[in-house]
């Protein structure tokens, strides 16, 4: 017998599209977030992401999982904003001239408030620094608390790479931390 | 004095990295929704779909096309008969046998129906055919592709035969 098809409507492309968004954009704001690290570039980041879904036939790697594409293609568009705000914010100012307190991050512990807080700033000033990609990987890894193994697919590498990416990232972290004005 | 604890850099980003709260995710969630409703109504995504070919609507071949389009045309006067005269005209040849088939599978596919006319005399009354929403929307997804309904024969279509003397 043959299988009862759903019925098509004017209104399915809607209906899809807000179910879509509505279950992805928590983690696709959070991504962009740890990328960007601004609320209002997180927020062009999914619009962007969500516009050009409208705005095209999806692609064979978007039918195949719709998650992982969106995931994937926020990190690209969050990176690509990034390297935008680096690009206008170095014809601005010099990097050198960042406060970033000095070994912050290595020490810290419940009740020393003054010492998070300057965790909490060294953090943001290295993100800053930090290769956006890396960043995206530390948020996937860390905020979001994505396994390596999906987060390999979601970057189209093996696990092994993940693994010695994500030790980079925070060797790269630690150093940037440690280092006023980065390593740059 | 009390002697401060060595966090590892793992142990650090697991509890520091900068991370929006649940109510910042939230609110976020809505402002862009209500961009993107609007950036909604500036597109036509009536017959589009996030899944499948792309569409929300059913793929025609192009006989179906023309013959979708005939009944379509009808309205209620829609009969094997008038169909393929339709069709004859657009074709410039004997559609009869192809017209027959693709009504057959376009009532499967739920694009058009079909009902018994009146008796007349002694004869078996005459089918006639009806479009169907589903049948309109499939209608309008070929206009879209650029479906035309006049179909140059293949003779003319193909490499000149003559010699160029």
């Amino acid at each position: 017998m043959r299988a009862r098809v759903e019925r098509q409507t004017d209104e399915t492309f809607r209906q899809q599209f807000e179910k879509l968004y509505r279950e992805n954009q928590p983690k696709i704001f959070r991504v962009a977030y740890g990328v960007t690290g601004k609320r209002e570039d997180a927020q062009d980041v999914v619009q962007n992401v969500f516009v050009k879904l409208m705005e095209v036939q999806p692609s064979p790697d978007f039918i195949k999982d719709p998650p992982r594409y969106l995931c994937r293609a926020a990190i690209h568009e969050a990176v690509s904003m990034f390297r935008s705000r680096q690009r206008e914010k170095l014809a601005e100012e010099d990097v050198s001239e960042i406060d970033v307190p000095v070994a912050a991050g290595i020490w810290g512990g419940d009740g020393d408030s003054e010492r998070l807080e300057e965790l909490d700033q060294g953090l943001k000033v290295a993100r800053e620094q930090l290769d956006p990609y890396l960043a995206a990987l530390i948020t996937l890894h860390y905020d979001l608390k994505c396994r390596v193994k999906v987060i390999a697919k979601i970057f189209r590498r093996t696990r092994p790479t993940i693994g010695v990416h994500l030790m980079r990232a925070r060797r790269e972290l630690q150093k940037l931390m440690s280092t006023p004005g980065g390593t740059q | 004095m009390k002697r401060r604890k060595k966090m590892s850099m793992d142990e650090i980003l697991r509890k520091y990295w900068p991370s929006p709260s649940q109510e910042d995710v939230e609110a976020a969630c809505e402002e862009v929704w209500k961009r993107l409703e609007a950036e909604l109504d500036k597109h036509d995504t009536s017959l589009r779909s996030l899944y499948g070919d792309g569409w929300s609507a059913a793929p025609l071949e192009q006989t179906e096309f023309q013959v979708l389009t005939a009944v379509s045309l009808l309205g209620n006067r829609g009969t094997l008969k008038s169909i393929t005269q339709m069709v004859d005209k657009w074709t410039a040849r004997e559609m009869v046998g192809h017209v027959y088939l693709a009504l057959g599978r376009l009532a499967e596919r739920e694009l058009i129906t079909v009902h018994s006319g009146p008796a007349t005399g002694g004869d078996k009354p005459a089918d006639r055919f009806e479009i169907t929403e589903d049948g309109d929307r499939a209608l309008r997804r070929a206009k879209i592709e650029g479906k035309q309904l006049v179909t140059a024969r293949e003779d003319l279509n193909g490499p000149c035969t003559e010699r160029i003397r």
